[in-house]
């Protein structure tokens, strides 16, 4: 008798063990469910602010303004310091009838769209259709033809993969006049955009002048007199406080003599650079029209203005900048 | 007998507990999985503004696409909306796919400054619209 009592009371005890190591599995996967839920939302939300970070740093990196001209806008996209590769997803336009233009990349090619991007090696690479990659330290300009009335409002969607944001673009006419009243830059660069220590040059190089017809120009051998200048606006650097070490502004080229007469070639003497241009900043240039004329005897004969193109603008300075000017020549007298 | 008895009431609490827990896990993480795509699907506005009594909302549906549900002026659901996308107008709500930029538009709008609203599968955005 009292050896069955001790034997149920051992199978008891083993079947209270078996479910108490069952229950404490049980438990313990609770516990692991648990754990891995916390996880889980720690990853969310660690990968919620990485979107947003991204997002919010695309909108910091890309300055993007606008001009509009002969029924094409020209949009202008620069910065991208930020090291990862972005492509632009779409763009919009609204115009001032009340109708609006839109580009993505279901939209397909388009013969009213052109998007010309320079790499940061100045490779030039054209495209007619989004979305187009933008490596960092890239430009794109982006030209809609075609448009048929004014635009008052213009945005540009870039895109990583993971972010997307959208970049306003600026009415360059607006900056600039902004500008001229104070000779301030208004756009203030973004904490991401500051390069410490970091400085580079600014080149204005005439890559072409559009002369006239050389008959004019008799007898053949005689000089040409010109004026020119290009200006570069560092108050930008002074206004924020920055100290640096920056060129007399403006510089200034007077009355160089010249033999040609086909052609007018300024790239001796005339490649403008300011060098140790503090980075992180825009910078307003403005490049002046170009006069010549034509010494015959000590007569001056046949005045001449060629019109800069570009002849201003806003640059985003966070490598060497080197930037083309083509003049268009008129005969004036 | 006894033991027969412990042991089945045993493993059927062993089943059902087993079975509540991977309930748990399995409804946690299908939260969790949707939280993440939610927080993925967002939209970005582009632009946003009335002309001859219609609004137009021009967004791009971001990295995931989004669905559109519904669009409110000044916080009142207005049921006139249709959304465009690849020159075909579709109502709401619709489901817009990646890297699209769409267009929705609402007809019998009053010509002011107004909050536009539109929720969609990840949340709600705001934008202003103007008068053109």
């Amino acid at each position: 008798m009292q050896w069955q009592i001790h034997r149920k009371k051992s199978q008891s005890a083993i079947v209270g063990t078996i479910i108490f190591i069952i229950a404490a599995f049980i438990i313990a996967g609770v516990m692991f469910s648990l754990i891995n839920y916390n996880q889980n939302v720690l990853t969310t939300q660690k990968n919620s602010i990485q979107v947003q970070q991204m997002a919010s740093l695309m909108e910091k990196d890309i300055f993007a303004y606008y001009n509009y001209t002969n029924n094409n806008i020209y949009i202008n996209v620069s910065g991208m310091v930020y090291p990862y590769s972005y492509y632009i997803s779409g763009i919009s336009v609204i115009l001032k009838n009340g109708s609006y233009i839109t580009f993505d990349s279901y939209s397909g090619g388009s013969n009213s769209l052109q998007i010309i991007v320079k790499g940061s090696n100045n490779k030039i690479t054209t495209y007619n259709s989004l979305p187009v990659s933008l490596a960092p330290n890239s430009s794109a300009l982006i030209i809609i033809s075609n448009v048929k009335s004014d635009p008052i409002g213009i945005s540009v969607s870039v895109a990583n993969g993971k972010a997307i944001a959208s970049i306003p673009v600026e009415n360059v006419q607006q900056i600039i006049s902004a500008l001229r009243g104070t000779g301030v830059i208004y756009v203030v660069p973004p904490v991401s955009k500051i390069i410490t220590n970091k400085y580079f040059n600014v080149s204005f190089l005439i890559t072409e002048v559009n002369i006239l017809n050389k008959t004019v120009f008799t007898p053949a051998n005689s000089p040409y007199n010109y004026t020119w200048s290009v200006s570069f606006d560092l108050n930008t650097k002074a206004n924020s406080g920055i100290t640096g070490t920056g060129t007399s502004v403006p510089a200034t080229v007077t009355h160089k003599t010249v033999t040609f007469y086909t052609t007018i070639s300024f790239s001796n003497g005339n490649n403008v650079t300011f060098i140790k241009i503090p980075s992180g900043y825009y910078y307003y240039y403005n490049v002046s029209n170009l006069y010549f004329w034509i010494t015959i005897n000590n007569h001056k004969y046949y005045n001449f203005t060629c019109y800069a193109n570009p002849s201003n603008g806003i640059i985003f300075v966070n490598q060497n900048t080197n930037i083309s000017i083509t003049y268009n020549c008129y005969q004036t007298s | 007998m006894m033991i027969l008895i412990t042991l089945a009431v045993g493993f059927t609490l062993i089943v059902y507990l087993s079975s509540a827990a991977g309930g748990f896990v399995s409804l946690t993480n299908s939260n969790n999985n949707q939280a993440q795509l939610a927080l993925q699907q967002y939209i970005v506005p582009m632009g946003s503004y009335i002309s001859n009594g219609n609004l137009y909302f021009i967004f791009n549906s971001g990295p995931m696409g989004a669905q559109i549900n519904s669009v409110y002026i000044n916080s009142t659901l207005i049921n006139t909306c249709s959304i465009l996308f690849n020159k075909t107008s579709y109502s709401l709500s619709h489901y817009i796919p990646p890297d699209a930029v769409a267009v929705i538009k609402c007809t019998n709008v009053k010509s002011v400054t107004s909050l536009v609203t539109v929720s969609y599968s990840g949340g709600e955005v705001y934008a202003m619209a103007n008068p053109s």
